[in-house]
Protein backbone atom coordinates (compact mmCIF):
# COMPACT_ATOMS: atom_id res chain seq x y z
CA UNK A 1 0.00 0.00 0.00
CA UNK A 2 1.66 3.23 -1.04
CA UNK A 3 1.00 6.87 -1.68
CA UNK A 4 0.89 6.82 -5.45
CA UNK A 5 -2.38 4.86 -5.39
CA UNK A 6 -3.94 7.93 -3.73
CA UNK A 7 -2.40 10.21 -6.36
CA UNK A 8 -3.60 7.91 -9.17
CA UNK A 9 -7.15 8.07 -7.86
CA UNK A 10 -6.94 11.87 -7.50
CA UNK A 11 -5.66 12.14 -11.08
CA UNK A 12 -8.49 9.93 -12.37
CA UNK A 13 -10.98 12.08 -10.46
CA UNK A 14 -9.66 15.30 -11.96
CA UNK A 15 -9.61 13.85 -15.49
CA UNK A 16 -13.16 12.52 -15.17
CA UNK A 17 -14.34 15.86 -13.81
CA UNK A 18 -12.77 17.81 -16.68
CA UNK A 19 -14.03 15.34 -19.28
CA UNK A 20 -17.52 15.48 -17.82
CA UNK A 21 -17.51 19.25 -17.97
CA UNK A 22 -16.30 19.29 -21.59
CA UNK A 23 -18.86 16.70 -22.69
CA UNK A 24 -21.66 18.62 -20.92
CA UNK A 25 -20.67 21.82 -22.77
CA UNK A 26 -20.83 19.83 -26.04
CA UNK A 27 -24.41 18.73 -25.14
CA UNK A 28 -23.34 15.04 -24.83
CA UNK A 29 -24.68 14.39 -21.38
CA UNK A 30 -24.89 10.61 -21.93
CA UNK A 31 -21.17 10.36 -22.67
CA UNK A 32 -20.44 12.58 -19.67
CA UNK A 33 -22.43 10.27 -17.42
CA UNK A 34 -20.76 7.21 -18.97
CA UNK A 35 -17.31 8.73 -18.42
CA UNK A 36 -18.08 9.45 -14.78
CA UNK A 37 -19.40 5.92 -14.34
CA UNK A 38 -16.30 4.40 -15.97
CA UNK A 39 -13.98 6.49 -13.80
CA UNK A 40 -15.91 5.47 -10.71
CA UNK A 41 -15.66 1.76 -11.54
CA UNK A 42 -11.92 1.99 -12.21
CA UNK A 43 -11.34 3.77 -8.90
CA UNK A 44 -13.52 1.29 -6.99
CA UNK A 45 -11.59 -1.64 -8.43
CA UNK A 46 -8.35 -0.01 -7.32
CA UNK A 47 -9.29 0.54 -3.70
CA UNK A 48 -11.16 -2.73 -3.07
CA UNK A 49 -7.90 -4.61 -2.42
CA UNK A 50 -6.58 -1.84 -0.19
CA UNK A 51 -9.65 -1.77 2.07
CA UNK A 52 -9.69 -5.59 2.21
CA UNK A 53 -6.02 -5.59 3.23
CA UNK A 54 -6.71 -2.99 5.94
CA UNK A 55 -9.53 -4.99 7.52
CA UNK A 56 -7.55 -8.26 7.22
CA UNK A 57 -4.64 -6.68 9.04
CA UNK A 58 -6.89 -5.41 11.83
CA UNK A 59 -8.52 -8.84 12.07
CA UNK A 60 -5.25 -10.69 12.37
CA UNK A 61 -3.72 -8.13 14.73
CA UNK A 62 -6.55 -8.34 17.26
CA UNK A 63 -7.33 -12.07 16.67
CA UNK A 64 -10.89 -11.02 15.86
CA UNK A 65 -12.42 -13.84 13.88
CA UNK B 1 5.88 8.23 6.25
CA UNK B 2 6.06 10.87 8.98
CA UNK B 3 3.08 12.57 10.51
CA UNK B 4 3.98 15.77 8.66
CA UNK B 5 3.85 14.00 5.30
CA UNK B 6 0.52 12.40 6.11
CA UNK B 7 -0.92 15.72 7.30
CA UNK B 8 0.12 17.52 4.12
CA UNK B 9 -1.18 14.63 2.01
CA UNK B 10 -4.55 14.71 3.78
CA UNK B 11 -4.94 18.47 3.24
CA UNK B 12 -4.06 18.24 -0.45
CA UNK B 13 -6.27 15.24 -1.16
CA UNK B 14 -9.23 16.72 0.70
CA UNK B 15 -8.82 19.88 -1.38
CA UNK B 16 -8.82 17.74 -4.53
CA UNK B 17 -11.98 16.05 -3.21
CA UNK B 18 -13.67 19.45 -2.90
CA UNK B 19 -12.46 20.48 -6.38
CA UNK B 20 -13.84 17.45 -8.19
CA UNK B 21 -17.01 17.25 -6.04
CA UNK B 22 -19.39 19.35 -8.23
CA UNK B 23 -18.62 17.36 -11.39
CA UNK B 24 -18.34 13.81 -10.08
CA UNK B 25 -19.29 13.51 -6.41
CA UNK B 26 -18.95 9.72 -6.42
CA UNK B 27 -15.25 9.66 -7.32
CA UNK B 28 -14.47 12.24 -4.63
CA UNK B 29 -16.22 10.10 -2.02
CA UNK B 30 -14.25 7.03 -3.11
CA UNK B 31 -11.06 9.09 -2.99
CA UNK B 32 -11.85 10.05 0.61
CA UNK B 33 -12.42 6.42 1.55
CA UNK B 34 -9.14 5.43 -0.11
CA UNK B 35 -7.27 8.08 1.85
CA UNK B 36 -8.84 6.91 5.11
CA UNK B 37 -7.78 3.36 4.31
CA UNK B 38 -4.24 4.43 3.56
CA UNK B 39 -3.82 6.48 6.75
CA UNK B 40 -5.34 3.71 8.88
CA UNK B 41 -2.93 1.20 7.33
CA UNK B 42 -0.08 3.44 8.46
CA UNK B 43 -1.59 3.67 11.94
CA UNK B 44 -2.15 -0.08 12.23
CA UNK B 45 1.46 -0.87 11.30
CA UNK B 46 2.63 0.81 14.52
CA UNK B 47 0.09 -1.03 16.64
CA UNK B 48 1.51 -4.55 16.51
CA UNK B 49 4.41 -3.89 18.87
CA UNK B 50 2.07 -2.10 21.30
CA UNK B 51 -0.13 -5.19 21.55
CA UNK B 52 2.96 -7.41 21.96
CA UNK B 53 4.20 -5.23 24.83
CA UNK B 54 0.79 -5.19 26.54
CA UNK B 55 0.42 -8.97 26.37
CA UNK B 56 3.98 -9.42 27.71
CA UNK B 57 3.24 -7.09 30.67
CA UNK B 58 -0.03 -8.91 31.30
CA UNK B 59 1.66 -12.31 31.39
CA UNK B 60 4.27 -10.90 33.84
CA UNK B 61 1.47 -9.62 36.08
CA UNK B 62 -0.13 -13.12 35.96
CA UNK B 63 -3.33 -11.68 34.43
CA UNK B 64 -5.29 -14.40 32.64
CA UNK B 65 -4.68 -14.46 28.89
CA UNK B 66 -8.34 -14.56 27.86
CA UNK B 67 -9.09 -11.27 29.63
CA UNK B 68 -6.37 -9.63 27.54
CA UNK B 69 -7.78 -11.31 24.43
CA UNK B 70 -11.19 -9.85 25.18
CA UNK B 71 -9.65 -6.38 25.52
CA UNK B 72 -7.80 -6.73 22.20
CA UNK B 73 -10.94 -8.00 20.46
CA UNK B 74 -12.97 -5.06 21.71
CA UNK B 75 -10.25 -2.67 20.53
CA UNK B 76 -10.39 -4.28 17.08
CA UNK B 77 -14.16 -4.01 16.97
CA UNK B 78 -13.97 -0.35 17.98
CA UNK B 79 -11.40 0.47 15.27
CA UNK B 80 -13.26 -1.31 12.47
CA UNK B 81 -16.68 0.04 13.41
CA UNK B 82 -15.44 3.62 13.81
CA UNK B 83 -13.77 3.52 10.37
CA UNK B 84 -16.90 2.10 8.75
CA UNK B 85 -19.26 4.41 10.63
CA UNK B 86 -17.35 7.58 9.77
CA UNK B 87 -16.95 6.56 6.12
CA UNK B 88 -20.69 5.97 5.88
CA UNK B 89 -21.40 9.35 7.50
CA UNK B 90 -18.97 10.96 5.07
CA UNK B 91 -20.92 9.54 2.14
CA UNK B 92 -24.13 10.92 3.67
CA UNK B 93 -25.61 7.58 4.76
CA UNK B 94 -26.41 8.30 8.42
CA UNK B 95 -28.81 5.36 8.73
CA UNK B 96 -26.14 2.90 7.64
CA UNK B 97 -23.65 4.52 10.02
CA UNK B 98 -25.98 4.15 13.00
CA UNK B 99 -26.66 0.52 12.01
CA UNK B 100 -22.94 -0.24 12.08
CA UNK B 101 -22.62 1.56 15.41
CA UNK B 102 -25.48 -0.45 16.94
CA UNK B 103 -23.95 -3.71 15.73
CA UNK B 104 -20.60 -2.70 17.24
CA UNK B 105 -22.18 -1.90 20.62
CA UNK B 106 -24.08 -5.18 20.71
CA UNK B 107 -21.04 -7.26 19.75
CA UNK B 108 -18.98 -5.46 22.42
CA UNK B 109 -21.64 -6.24 25.03
CA UNK B 110 -21.70 -9.88 23.98
CA UNK B 111 -17.91 -9.93 24.17
CA UNK B 112 -17.93 -8.59 27.74
CA UNK B 113 -20.46 -11.14 29.08
CA UNK B 114 -17.88 -13.65 30.40
CA UNK B 115 -16.15 -10.86 32.30
CA UNK B 116 -19.43 -9.91 33.91
CA UNK B 117 -20.12 -13.53 34.85
CA UNK B 118 -16.66 -13.83 36.40
CA UNK B 119 -17.20 -10.73 38.55
CA UNK B 120 -20.65 -11.86 39.67
CA UNK B 121 -19.43 -15.32 40.59
CA UNK B 122 -16.62 -13.81 42.69
CA UNK B 123 -19.08 -11.51 44.48
CA UNK B 124 -21.45 -14.44 45.12
CA UNK B 125 -18.60 -16.47 46.55
CA UNK B 126 -17.75 -13.62 48.92
CA UNK B 127 -21.34 -13.09 50.05
CA UNK B 128 -22.35 -16.70 50.60
CA UNK B 129 -19.19 -17.79 52.44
Amino acid sequence: MDVDLIFKIAAIGIIVAVLGQILKRAERDEQAMMTTLAGLIVVLMMIINQIAELFDRIKTLFELS
Amino acid sequence: MSIVGVAVLCIIVSLVCKIIEPNCKSVSMVLAVALVGFVMLLAISGLSDITACISRLASKAQIEQDYIKIIFKSMGICYISSIACNCCKDCGENAVASAVETLAKISLAVLALPLLNAVISIVEALIYE
